[in-house]
């Protein structure tokens, strides 16, 4: 008892001064934490370039964008919880999206058809037949279940462009895409040790990043032909600097009069167009603010102190531009920063690099003609269409893909044949009521195999879709071009003549022979008034007859009458009064005899 | 069942309730040490993570008073166990009992509340659970939501955790201090033990409130419930649950028969629990779903 007493002297006097050994290193060292810094993580990262004028580290420090614990200087504690990429929109809120910061943008951004994908989507859905509307503006491809075949296409075909995916999850062009702001305003260093660097100079080639395929408009506005599949990857005993993804190869042609003119897609599509308003959108044009009568045919305003304009020309240092200024404006009243009239000349300021351009006025005689009042300037002023017909589809239940959604390797493989793809006049339609130029959108012949790699099922889904093929030239096309041309009436490539009121055709090929069906892929209507394709839009359709009869029927006119200044178009309605009225006038004998 | 190994005492291995008693009491010692540096600031991880950070010392001492305040738990719950193995319950009377019961109670709360008051995100999450639970405790559920958290004022927590818990503990330490005096060598055989865990170990503050994270887990002890919570409906894992657990054990005294009943009640609560624990902490992933799923 006495010992174990003792003992517990002993220890208690040992302890006592172990105690005392530790306590006196512990006040003795010195922490290195220097409270005039804005967060402790400078301590280590002093060196570390500025993000952009408007984001200098001195200001913000890392730890406002890039979260973990700004108030320690030891590693392990300071990176704990730390993201790499503060923009990605699943943390984006705490970051670049937090109340002090650009909360608006971010809201708008989130609800974006960029982040949502909801056209692609709704309209895909659409077209396979698994959807009743292809309008859905709640649709978001990231919430979209594996469930059925269109699903399956395109969370394995499609998922990869939208900007709510991670950044670099993917090797190749697809990791490139994503990350939320990043993906369009971070300029990607070489250096990894470097911080990149922010930018509100978007180049074309962000944008080309995504905009490669379906309807190219990021190629076709350089002048870039995406050609059929049959190019090398070599050229002169080099590797061929025209390649694209996915194997794909393109030659050069006529690019966009814009493009001509050194200008980016950021000088025309003004930051509502591409990062939203904070409105939930069903389709990408429903998005797009601008048109060309803003700038073309220009009115001018002055916008509120607060708002977003001066924003954008306060961060752009190529954006000098007097306060004074009147801006062109659309006609949803959302301004350009770059667009507005100085000394009586309206002007564009490139972005990029600040050249000043003059911007011409349209020219009301021909563009404003009453016969033309429902043409779209894409109409006339697109010097030529890409169109990828027809697209085989191949589903096999036996193998797995990647899925860009889940990020998993899953059952159910697609392989996608390379179409019949050219680069020419557009068939002509209405959309919402305007005539525009349509393109297929998609095309698709589908053949799923079953678990014994058989053929389970074929389906044909022809689909056209209206759009801005971004081709944009100053010259139009001649008026029989348009007036005499089945291609553009929606009758498709061939020869066309006309007994009475009734239309015949000679297409171009056979389409049965052919083996695609009983139709040629570039119909959207038939002189029987078949219409073999659907429209990727609900207000979008086909020329009707009468309305085939009526451009063929100016095709007589033309024939004399062959510019817009001609006095019979100046009120072309009372001309036609007349025409019909007084067998006096010798065209109503040429057509007689015509017919 | 012959479990006695477990509450054998040498000179290594002290008793659990002097040991239990000598974590709670360097815990209110090197809290009281830690006042001084604290300044509260709106956004209290900030105010916790300035003073952890502005010297070794500071940092130190709180490591040991959050490792004093855990091994409290552990030492307690073994105290606790090792009361009802000796069935020593059945010497009290009910009074005495309720009172300890109602002490141990407000002791883990005092550790609770500490860590609710580091705001944390972890911390964060477990004082919106709290606060959900009590929304749906229908007498009271309000007042106490309101007392422990006042809308708007982050630190009111801390100050539970400083003041009202404390003082509670430190009844309980008084009521025991004189078994400590004659073992006193036990509260330097802690203090040394948890000095080396604080200086070797450091512990962190958790993750600041804006970090996204897939789980947030609450604190070991915490876990369980958090999982129970689940499983269960609120009202019954959150609310009858504990008053069940907590009416148990005020009436142990009045259970004279000498069987193991109460034995394995406990342990197979505990061992449930224990479970529950292992799958919150292993097995949830993103958004507290299973991973398997």
């Amino acid at each position: 008892m006495a010992a174990s007493i003792s003992l517990k002297i002993h220890l208690t006097a040992l302890f006592s001064v172990i105690i005392l050994l530790f306590v006196t290193v512990i006040v003795l060292t010195k922490r290195q934490i220097d409270t005039n810094l804005k967060d402790q993580c400078l301590t280590c990262h002093k060196d570390e370039g500025d993000m952009s004028t408007s984001h200098l580290n001195k200001d913000f420090g890392c730890a406002v964008c890039h979260l973990g614990n700004p108030y320690t200087a030891r590693k392990k504690e300071a990176h704990k919880g730390m993201v790499r990429n503060p923009s990605d929109l699943q943390w984006v809120d705490k970051t670049c999206g937090q109340a002090a910061c650009h909360s608006d943008l971010v809201t708008n951004v989130r609800h974006s058809i960029m982040a949502s994908n909801a056209g692609l989507a709704a309209s895909t859905l659409y077209q396979w037949h698994e959807r009743l509307s292809p309008d859905d503006s709640l649709l978001n491809i990231y919430d979209l279940p594996d469930s059925s075949l269109a699903t399956s296409h395109l969370r394995k075909m499609c998922a990869g462009c939208h900007i709510n995916k991670r950044e670099n999850d993917f090797p190749g062009e697809i990791g490139q895409r994503g990350g939320g702001c990043n993906d369009c305003h971070l300029l990607k260093s070489s250096n990894e040790k470097k911080h990149p660097v922010f930018t509100v100079k978007i180049e074309i080639k962000v944008c080309e990043k995504c905009h490669n395929r379906s309807d190219r408009i990021g190629l076709t506005y350089q002048g870039k032909f995406e050609s059929e599949g049959y190019g090398t990857p070599y050229k002169r005993g080099n590797t061929s600097d025209r390649e694209l993804s996915g194997g794909r190869f393109y030659y050069h042609i006529v690019g966009d009069v814009h493009y001509k003119a050194g200008m980016a897609c950021i000088d025309c599509h003004i930051a509502e167009d591409v990062m939203g308003n904070g409105k939930r959108y069903a389709h990408l044009e429903d998005q797009v603010h601008i048109q060309c009568e803003d700038c073309h045919k220009m009115k001018r305003y002055k916008p509120k102190n607060n708002n977003i304009v001066w924003k954008i020309i306060r961060v752009n240092d190529n954006l000098i531009v007097p306060l004074d200024s009147l801006f062109a404006r659309t006609q949803d009243g959302y301004f350009y920063a770059n667009v507005f009239k100085l000394n009586g000349k309206e002007l564009l300021r490139r972005k990029l690099d600040g050249k000043i351009l003059n911007i011409p006025q349209l020219n009301t005689r021909q563009c404003e003609s009453e016969t033309h009042e429902r043409l779209s300037c894409q109409a006339c002023h697109s010097a030529y269409t890409p169109q990828c017909y027809g697209c085989h589809d191949i589903y096999d239940p036996n193998k797995k893909q990647l899925d860009k959604i889940s990020n998993k390797e899953t059952y159910g493989h697609w392989r996608e044949g390379r179409s019949w793809l050219r680069y020419e006049k557009p068939v002509l339609g209405l959309a919402n009521d305007r005539i525009k130029p349509f393109a297929p959108g998609c095309q698709v012949y589908l053949t799923e195999l079953n678990n014994s790699s058989q053929i389970k099922r074929q389906e044909t889904w022809l689909t056209m879709a209206a759009f801005d093929p971004h081709s944009t030239r100053k010259a139009v096309p001649t008026c029989e071009a348009c007036h005499s041309d089945p291609k553009r009436f929606g009758f498709g490539e061939g020869i066309i003549s006309q007994k009475g009121i009734n239309f015949k055709m000679q297409p171009i090929y056979n389409a049965r022979k052919s083996g695609l069906g009983k139709f040629n892929l570039d119909v959207m209507i038939t002189p029987d008034n078949v219409k073999p394709q659907r429209m990727s839009r609900t207000d979008a359709r086909p020329f009707t007859l009468n309305e085939i009869r009526n451009i063929y029927r100016a095709g007589y006119c033309i024939i004399c009458h062959d510019t817009i200044s001609d006095n019979i178009y100046k009120n072309y309605h009372k001309s036609l009064k007349k025409y019909k009225k007084d067998n006096s006038i010798p065209c109503r004998k040429i057509v007689a005899k015509g017919n | 069942m012959d479990l006695s190994y477990l509450f054998k005492k040498n000179v290594w291995m002290p008793g659990w309730g002097e040991l239990s008693l000598s974590a709670l009491l360097i815990a209110l010692i090197s809290g009281f040490l830690l006042l001084p540096f604290f300044s509260p600031q709106p956004d209290a991880y900030k105010g916790i993570a300035l003073f952890i950070n502005y010297s070794l010392l500071t940092h130190f001492l709180h490591s040991l008073h959050s490792y004093s305040g855990d091994l409290f738990l552990i030492a307690g719950f073994m105290h606790t166990f090792e009361y009802i193995y000796k069935r020593s319950y059945q010497s009290y009377s009910f009074k005495s009992w309720f009172l300890l019961i109602l002490l141990a109670l407000f002791s883990l709360t005092a550790v609770f509340s500490g860590f609710l008051s580091i705001g944390s995100k972890e911390s964060l999450s477990a004082e919106s659970i709290v606060k959900g639970i009590l929304s749906h405790l229908w007498i009271g559920g309000r007042w106490l939501s309101t007392f422990l958290f006042a809308k708007g004022h982050s630190s009111i927590i801390y100050m539970h955790h400083i003041s009202t818990f404390t003082v509670l503990s430190i009844i309980l330490i008084y009521i025991h201090l004189r078994r400590l005096k004659a073992e006193n060598y036990v509260f330097y055989y802690t203090l040394i033990l948890l000095t080396a865990f604080s200086m070797f170990f450091p512990e962190g503050i958790g993750y600041a409130p804006q970090t996204p994270l897939e789980t947030i887990e609450g604190p070991w002890y915490f876990i369980g419930f958090q999982e129970l919570l689940g499983w269960l409906p609120v009202w019954a894992a959150g609310i009858s649950l504990p008053f069940i657990l907590f009416l148990s054990f005020s009436l142990l005294p009045f259970y004279k028969k000498n069987n193991n009943r109460v034995l394995y009640a406990f342990l197979l609560f505990s061992f449930f629990y224990i479970i529950e624990s292992f799958i919150g902490y292993f097995l949830r992933g993103d958004g507290w779903q299973l991973l398997y799923r």
